[in-house]
């Protein structure tokens, strides 16, 4: 008895030990709470990015939200300025104007991150913008803009990628649009008709089909589209979005079947293959109409979103592109 | 009895109820997040003391060498930076200090005279795309006193130390005197000589590499000061140490060729000298390798040369160097003998030639067999054009004695044929 007297006063004190607190330091707390300097700059993004859509527009180097395989340098900040006033312009509004900025508070991108440099991969070519998880996306090259000679390209849609001065299109507001597609589709289904339409895709192969000399002639807007059907439904989306008709026009041309010689083995030099009245087969247009159609159906049903309207309003955005102001914040 | 189990039993229970409770003592008498925020905000005062900037021995890949950069951490998280390779100009951009296992001072707004360095693809084309000269511009503060700041590269690893500049220096003035230090230490064969022994160094961009008897390549990178060269590591060799060979011109010797020439001590070891010897171009081309371009050569050259790149496209390859000289660092016996050779798409080969030299300024090259994958490309990707072109007598022009950055060899029984040959590294000559 005397045993379980004992036992009872060694577990009090052992539990009132262990159960003596260790109160916060209220004190002392290492959050500075205090506003952080903000530029002007800072301060306009604040205003036209953050708080309207809730967006974290980074043009500083952040080494978190970077590749580390990759060497590359940070934006400078004339540049950073131009790019988001023309993102704001161009893509941003767009979406507002069509849709209106609660669609886009919900859906964009939370964070934006510049780069100054490209990427360069081991065989000395670029790497595109990249877009983690519709959470992110990093747009490259931000220093070889000419402020001078904002291109959004409109005349031709095979126009070499490397050309200069650089096409914002290919480089920056394509891949916007194509990955923002990706978000909109993760949250809501399109129809399962889409795969059937041209079903044999090349997947990591992808890389060795050429726009012009071999994807357009099986039914795929790009060669990328020719890798999966989700990068296929993405890549029409973002294609017909920022083609003017010439472009549009210009890519339906192309849209015929094609044969080629026996030492064109990167099947770059297509040859149309005739019929008995020597007529060019254009079953491929039909396939990227298909396609285009389901595109269609679904931005209207799922989403409300005329897609021809929102085509007219980016490309007139796209045009106004070269006559705004991208030096003075206002 | 009793008693004793009873104390027993208390002196069980006291014990059990000591270990049962959960402090523990502090190893450090702060937390850490206070102590990492009293760290940034010390460094950052050790950064702004330095009242005319750092000067920052900046090293990116060992293979390049240190380059002189200048900087100076102003009062509103902006640094003004200059650089030596930029004669002259600064630039003042935002940086940071922020928590990243330890201390990290990033320099995040682009300021082309510290990111040179790190961009993949520079203006020198120094290094290959995708890494250019391999520098960092995010560093791990590994300590800051008023003295000295040693910095860590957070990407690449470089050990980077960082001194006040003199409060009176001028910046441009810090920079042209090193400019002339190098022009004056900047021969194309040197020696450093320890007693009576010779130890011939091999020189590319700022570094010298030492081959010793075994084969094995030894590299030193080294910036260059006002007063000379100064090794980033001190170096051994043959049972003496050196690090700094200070410019002067006291001590003269005798070089190979009879010639004088100057002796540059170590600073702390008397015993070790750098020199170099006045080496002809006919030597020259035969020691040292050189890259080859289509600048500076003659048309047949330049169609040989579209000959050769058409040859590698149809494979689908890129051709990474066309290169002359003795074995190349990277290949294996097959390259053991001078001649022409190669990369493309991954794949090595050369072509050994003959050498004969009659003078200082001419010399005959006959091609003689292949070596690795030379036959293929010789027979198969159209390189025989280029090949057929340097098969004769040549003679060799510099742009200057001392140290050439370019040999010109001229075809004797056809002067419009010429090519030129590049000492330092040239990649993707051809794109």
């Amino acid at each position: 008895m005397k045993y379980i007297k004992y036992t009872f006063i060694a577990l009090f004190l052992a539990l009132a030990a262990a159960c003596s607190n260790d109160d916060p330091d209220y004190d002392h707390s290492i959050f500075d709470s205090s506003a952080p300097l903000r530029t002007e700059f800072d301060n306009w993004l604040l205003k036209n990015y953050t708080m309207p859509y809730n967006i974290e527009f980074n043009y500083l180097y952040n080494d978190k939200l970077s590749d580390n395989s990759y060497n590359v340098v940070p934006a400078t900040i004339e540049n950073s300025l131009a790019l988001a006033k023309l993102i704001k312009h161009v893509w941003l509004d767009a979406y507002t104007e069509v849709v209106g900025d609660t669609f886009v508070k919900e859906n964009s991108f939370r964070v934006f991150q510049l780069i100054g440099s490209p990427e360069y991969d081991s065989q000395a070519s670029i790497v595109l913008g990249t877009a983690e998880g519709g959470i992110q996306v990093t747009l490259f090259r931000v220093n070889e803009l000419d402020l001078n000679n904002i291109y959004v390209n409109q005349e031709d849609f095979y126009r070499s990628h490397d050309e200069l001065p650089l096409d914002l299109n290919y480089w920056y507001f394509h891949t916007m649009h194509h990955e923002f597609c990706h978000i909109l589709t993760q949250t809501k289904d399109y129809s399962t008709d889409f795969q059937t339409i041209t079903p044999k895709y090349h997947s990591r192969d992808w890389v060795n089909v050429d726009d012009k000399g071999q994807a357009i002639h099986e039914g795929f807007i790009t060669g990328y589209a020719s890798s999966e059907y989700n990068e296929d439904f993405a890549e029409m989306y973002a294609v017909y979005v920022t083609s003017s008709d010439e472009e549009w026009n210009q890519i339906l041309d192309q849209a015929w079947v094609a044969k080629y010689a026996d030492d064109d083995q990167y099947q770059k030099n297509p040859i149309p293959v005739l019929d008995a009245d020597g007529e060019k087969d254009y079953s491929p247009r039909e396939l990227i109409l298909a396609k285009l159609d389901i595109v269609r159906t679904y931005f209207a049903n799922s989403w409300g979103i005329d897609l021809d309207d929102l085509r007219k309003v980016v490309l007139r955005r796209s045009n106004e592109a070269s006559f705004l102001d991208l030096t003075t914040l206002n | 009895m009793k008693k004793t189990i009873k104390i027993f039993f208390a002196l069980t229970l006291a014990a059990f109820a000591g270990a049962c409770t959960p402090e523990v003592d502090d190893v450090f008498d702060d937390q850490s997040a206070i102590r990492i925020e009293k760290a940034i905000s010390e460094c950052d005062d050790v950064l702004k003391s330095a009242p005319n900037g750092w000067l920052m021995e900046y090293y990116g890949e060992a293979d390049y060498g240190g380059y002189n950069v200048i900087c100076k951490f102003n009062g509103d998280n902006t640094v003004t930076v200059a650089n030596e390779v930029y004669a002259d100009g600064s630039a003042t951009t935002h940086y940071k200090l922020e928590q990243s296992q330890g201390v990290l001072l990033s320099f995040d707004e682009y300021n082309k005279y510290i990111h040179l360095f790190s961009e993949p693809k520079n203006p020198f084309n120094v290094g290959s795309a995708g890494t250019g000269f391999g520098g960092d511009f995010e560093f791990r503060v590994i300590s800051a006193t008023q003295d000295t700041v040693k910095l860590g590269g957070k990407k690449h690893g470089s050990r980077i130390i960082m001194t006040p500049l003199a409060p009176d220096a001028d910046w441009d003035e810090y920079c042209e005197s090193a400019a002339v230090t190098e022009a004056n230490m900047s021969w194309s064969t040197y020696y450093v000589v320890i007693g009576d022994k010779q130890y011939m160094l091999a020189q590319s961009y700022r570094t010298f590499t030492y081959t010793d008897e075994a084969g094995q390549p030894h590299t030193w990178p080294y910036i260059v000061t006002p007063e000379g060269i100064k090794f980033h590591d001190p170096v051994e060799l043959d049972g003496e140490t050196f690090s700094y060979f200070k410019y002067s011109e006291d001590h003269y010797v005798k070089d190979k060729y009879d010639q004088d020439v100057l002796a540059w001590y170590d600073e702390s070891n008397a015993n070790c000298y750098l020199t170099y010897e006045i080496t002809p171009p006919s030597i020259l081309l035969y020691q040292k390798g050189f890259y080859m371009s289509p600048e500076g050569a003659s048309e047949d050259f330049l169609a040989a040369f579209e000959a050769a790149k058409s040859g590698s496209a149809s494979e689908g390859e890129k051709i990474g160097y066309f290169y002359l000289g003795p074995n190349i660092k990277d290949s294996g016996s097959a390259f053991a003998e001078w001649g022409f050779q190669f990369w493309s798409g991954g794949y090595v080969g050369a072509i050994s030639f003959l050498y004969e030299s009659s003078d200082n300024y001419t010399v005959t090259l006959t091609p003689y067999k292949t070596g690795g994958n030379g036959g293929y490309y010789y027979n198969k990707c159209g390189y025989n054009t280029v090949i057929s072109l340097l098969k004769g007598t040549f003679t060799l022009s510099v742009d200057n004695d001392k140290n050439p950055s370019w040999i010109r060899l001229t075809n004797a029984a056809n002067p419009d044929s010429y090519v030129t040959v590049y000492a330092n590294e040239i990649d993707y000559p051809f794109e």
